[in-house]
């Protein structure tokens, strides 16, 4: 079977942290009733393990393998091996997410005769690009990725990343794919890609073939990334006017950032961002916009009674934040200005619209993700330690996204699925908070670069300044019972 | 018989007397219960020996007074593998045979936290093991054909992600 493998496992994607050493969380433990080597009670007559129900068996054998963020795919693949009757139920969970990105062109070349026709059958979710912005997609393993996802008869949920010049024809524009895979999709994933090395930007036209051979009633996740890989000329108008058909969407991410003169009228000649999110009013659960004008603050209050999770990367972000009063939102991710380059001299917002913003949706909100940007930012300087204090009474948890994470963590956090994967974001785990703040507070959730555990242990590891209100949180958690992983063994 | 109390009668026609709020831990005897009203017949439980539910009893004894659990009590902390108490730990340390018993009739009895319980326990004694290794805990035959083995190793070879180095190690995530 060769090296163990560990991989953080989205509902979207796999991604591969490390080989033959776990990540911290895999523990290989025995199980807490038989610890002698001979195995207890070991089966008398017949497999009481087969007389279990399929659905049991598939409980157990997630049980077995997904812990929380992570999936050890060793075991699942283990279990994969023991009997027939284990194979169907650990094979779907094992197969249903391919990260071509990872293969070989040889391993793509031979797809076809490597795996099964019911193999095949069995992968639903395809990612064909990095979760990172590497500039190492070569145009030449496009045709590969095409002509590899058209093997996989139920594919409904495709990532890809296109490529200008000759690279466009490649996953996005073959033929049998926009006839065979797309119309079959329900989620969908794109990011322009814009490395000036690897040939002429995107036409905008590509873009609209995608969203055009897509079925616009069975997609519910559309994700735009990285808009501004495409034609230096502005969009036209009408461009986006497709998104309009998309009906049955719950999820929407457009990343419009650094997108020259892209305004909220190119979201299908809408007059208003509250106009264009109207068409998603009965199913829209995440939404996530960044860009440098993505709305007015002027705006009304919008009607999404099912938006949970909502992501602002906009410039004067918190001025739209009581346009979405009414929505139950249970995350909110708040990144103002330029992700990449900092604020840049851009506008905030009202650092009220904030605190308003919490109290608002105090019933529901669970976690506020906010960009260091954000907590220091002269603006928000004052609002800190108030923001802190309201989030503390209600059931909220403030997480701080350092400018440099570890880079595993985001590695971790980006493929999380969007709403569920957010919520999988555990305060047990490595890297993500500092579970020592819970121990006494535990409506205080709060992460930067320092929250692995083993860099927590020493004060000495901060070598910078954090706002005064954290650090006092900072030096209170200190101050308490020191981190002890085995805790989460249970020993 | 005590209005507090309630009949059940196990598939080997052993009868038990058992408090109400012990038998509600499960759902199915409950909902019987709501249907039959005040009444003073067993309730029959065909799927279940005498020996097993006196086991499912004392777990329900134990566990009378916790709350309801919440609808899906998110699924993330129920897959939790480690997360058993050290009370369910004890409980549940028990013969194979009896092991799936309890699991069988939680599921049967719907007692969701029963069952979470059993379905952990194996999931750990499933976990690092080998095929092998698995088959032999539980005593699963091998039914595989030569070819079907043949085929699922090539497949898994397949699988192994050769070119890990694609993803730079520096790279940045996008958020």
């Amino acid at each position: 079977m060769g090296l163990p493998r560990f991989i953080s496992r989205s509902r979207k994607g796999l991604l591969t942290v490390c080989v033959g050493q776990p990540p911290r969380r895999i523990r290989r433990h025995s199980h807490p009733v038989f610890s002698s080597s001979t195995p207890p009670g070991a089966s008398r007559s017949s497999s009481l393990a087969n007389r279990l129900p399929v659905e049991l068996m598939s409980e157990i054998v997630s049980m077995a393998c997904d812990e929380g963020r992570y999936e050890d795919m060793t075991t699942l693949q283990a279990i994969m091996q023991v009997s027939r009757r284990w194979y169907s139920v650990a094979a779907p969970r094992f197969w249903r997410s391919v990260n071509l990105h990872l293969k070989s062109n040889a391993d793509l070349a031979t797809l076809g005769s490597a795996l099964s026709a019911r193999t095949r059958s069995l992968v639903t979710t395809v990612k064909t690009r990095p979760n990172c912005d590497s500039s190492d997609v070569l145009p030449e393993r496009l045709p590969l990725y095409a002509s590899a996802v058209s093997t996989w008869p139920n594919v409904c949920d495709l990532e890809i990343e296109i490529l200008g010049g000759e690279g466009a024809r490649g996953v996005v524009l073959q033929t049998d794919l926009v006839h065979s895979v797309f119309p079959q999709l329900t989620r969908l994933s794109v990011r322009a890609h814009k490395a000036m090395s690897i040939g002429p930007p995107l036409d905008w036209g590509n873009l609209r073939a995608i969203l055009g051979a897509l079925d616009p009633s069975r997609v519910t996740h559309l994700a735009l990334h990285q808009l501004c890989g495409f034609d230096d000329r502005p969009p036209p108008l009408d461009l986006l006017s497709d998104l309009k058909r998309f009906v049955n969407l719950t999820h929407l991410h457009i990343d419009a950032r650094s997108c020259r003169r892209w305004t909220i009228q190119h979201l299908g000649s809408c007059a208003s961002l509250g106009s264009f999110l109207s068409r998603f009013k009965v199913t829209l659960e995440y939404l996530y916009l960044s860009g440098e004008k993505c709305g007015e603050p002027a705006e009304e209050v919008f009607d999404l009674p099912k938006l949970r999770h909502l992501r602002l990367y906009t410039t004067g972000a918190l001025d739209l934040l009581p346009c979405f009063a009414s929505s139950p939102l249970e995350i909110l991710d708040i990144a103002p200005g330029n992700y990449w380059h900092g604020l840049g001299g851009a506008s905030i917002g009202n650092p009220v619209h904030l605190r308003k913003a919490v109290k608002a949706h105090s019933s529901t909100l669970e976690v506020v993700l906010m960009n260091d940007d954000l907590c220091s930012s002269t603006a928000m300087s004052s609002h800190m330690s108030k923001l802190i204090d309201w989030t503390a009474k209600f059931r909220v948890g403030p997480i701080w996204v350092g400018e440099s994470p570890p880079e595993r963590a985001w590695c971790d956090l980006d493929s999380l699925d969007d709403h569920q994967g957010s919520r999988k974001v555990d305060p047990s785990s490595d890297g993500i908070v500092c579970r020592e703040l819970l121990h006494e507070n535990p409506n205080v959730l709060l992460c930067d670069e320092r929250g692995v555990p083993e860099e927590f242990e020493s004060p000495d590891m901060r070598d910078f300044a954090l706002h005064p209100a954290l650090e006092a949180l900072w030096d209170k958690a200190h101050d308490r019972e020191p981190y002890l992983p085995q805790r989460m063994d249970g020993s | 018989m005590s209005a507090n109390k309630v009949k059940l009668s196990t598939s080997d026609q052993e009868e038990f007397d058992v408090e109400r709020d012990v038998a509600n831990r499960s759902v199915l005897i409950k909902n019987m219960l709501e249907d039959l009203g005040d009444s003073d017949q067993a309730i029959p439980l065909p799927n279940v020996s005498a020996n097993v539910l006196k086991k499912v009893l004392e777990w329900c004894e134990h566990h009378k007074k916790d709350p309801e659990p919440i609808a899906e009590d998110l699924d993330d902390n129920r897959r939790k593998t480690t997360e058993i108490s050290d009370w369910d730990a004890k409980f549940i340390q028990v013969d194979q045979e009896m092991l799936f018993e309890i699991i069988l009739a939680a599921n049967y009895l719907d007692i969701k936290p029963l069952l979470d319980v059993g379905c952990k326990t194996v999931a750990n004694m499933i976990k690092g093991k080998q095929p092998e290794e698995i088959r032999k805990l539980f005593n699963i035959v091998n039914d595989f054909t030569p070819e079907e083995e043949a085929q699922i190793k090539k497949e898994n070879e397949w699988a192994e992600d050769r070119v890990r180095l694609l993803v730079p190690p520096s790279c940045t995530a996008t958020r």
